[in-house]
């Protein structure tokens, strides 16, 4: 495996950016595609420069040669978007979210009034922490990255509105 | 005609990557290399390093990785027992069902010929 630090630092911002389109794939799954991957690169390497140090340049060439990082959240076969842990998670952080923000106003209906001391608040606040807790849990999947928006701005939103 | 020719893609590429691999154990690399060559299949690194991966969680497919001299260890791919066997039912369920559909296409229904 070269040494060169841009290279490597190449080669590296690359399998990052396709670690961030592996949804559905549990740790070990995308630990193993990106360890093929990384040999895939550096042996296109070794071919593109034969017996000299391979540059930066043979890096960005093979690197735009093979497929975007984007694909790899598309590969048809690998990935069951509809059933996977990481998408149940993800709407479970979901429903948490909307969940707790329509239980904590049923309950300041009830009660007339949601005050930042009051239960509903408290519940309203656990259920959007879980919430985002969850999401980041499932922040590849887009269900993981709505819960974590949503809890965010309701957070913030409820801070700001009892402040 | 493109979405048929995708689905049929897809349907096909677990059984060319086995048929691949059914020769001889290979690298990453070369693997993808000799993929590319089936233009009409257009199999790339982003659809066959998941597939691999999967094959492998299937126990079809195994890894080993040796060090090599020259570069980066590298990883063979190789069929276990259970994927040689998949391959030759997977062969012969192919050399069938190209039977079938070639009889179909040939046959003229009235008469019942070639």
């Amino acid at each position: 495996m070269t040494t060169d630090p841009e290279i490597r630092q190449a080669v590296d911002e690359f399998l990052e950016r396709v670690n961030s389109h592996l949804a559905d794939q549990t740790p070990q799954q995308e630990r193993e595609i990106l360890a093929d991957l990384e040999a895939h690169i550096h042996e296109a390497l070794a071919s593109r420069a034969q017996d000299r140090q391979p540059t930066l340049d043979d890096v960005q060439a093979v690197l735009a040669e093979m497929d975007p990082p984007e694909s790899y959240g598309q590969s048809s076969q690998a990935k069951q978007a509809s059933l996977s842990p990481k998408r149940i998670i993800g709407i479970i952080a979901l429903c948490t979210c909307l969940g707790s923000l329509a239980l904590a106003g049923l309950l300041g209906l009830l009660m007339g009034h949601v005050l930042a001391t009051s239960i509903p608040y408290f519940l309203f606040l656990a259920g959007q922490i879980a919430a985002l807790v969850l999401g980041i849990i499932a922040r590849t999947d887009p269900f993981g990255k709505a819960a974590i928006i949503t809890s965010c701005v309701l957070i913030a939103l409820s801070i700001l509105f009892t402040s | 005609m493109k979405t048929w020719i995708t689905q049929l893609r897809k349907g096909l590429l677990e059984f060319c990557i086995l048929n691949a691999l059914a020769k001889s154990q290979t690298y990453g690399y070369e693997l993808i290399q000799q993929l590319k060559k089936l233009e009409e299949l257009a199999i790339t690194e982003s659809t066959a390093y998941p597939i691999l991966n999967r094959l492998r969680q299937d126990g079809y497919v195994k890894i080993r990785v040796a060090s090599s001299a020259s570069g980066p260890p590298r990883r063979y791919f190789s069929l276990t027992a259970l994927g040689k066997r998949r391959i030759r039912e997977m062969n012969a369920y192919w050399h069938d069902l190209c039977a079938s559909i070639d009889h179909l296409r040939t046959t003229d229904p009235e008469k019942g010929k070639s």
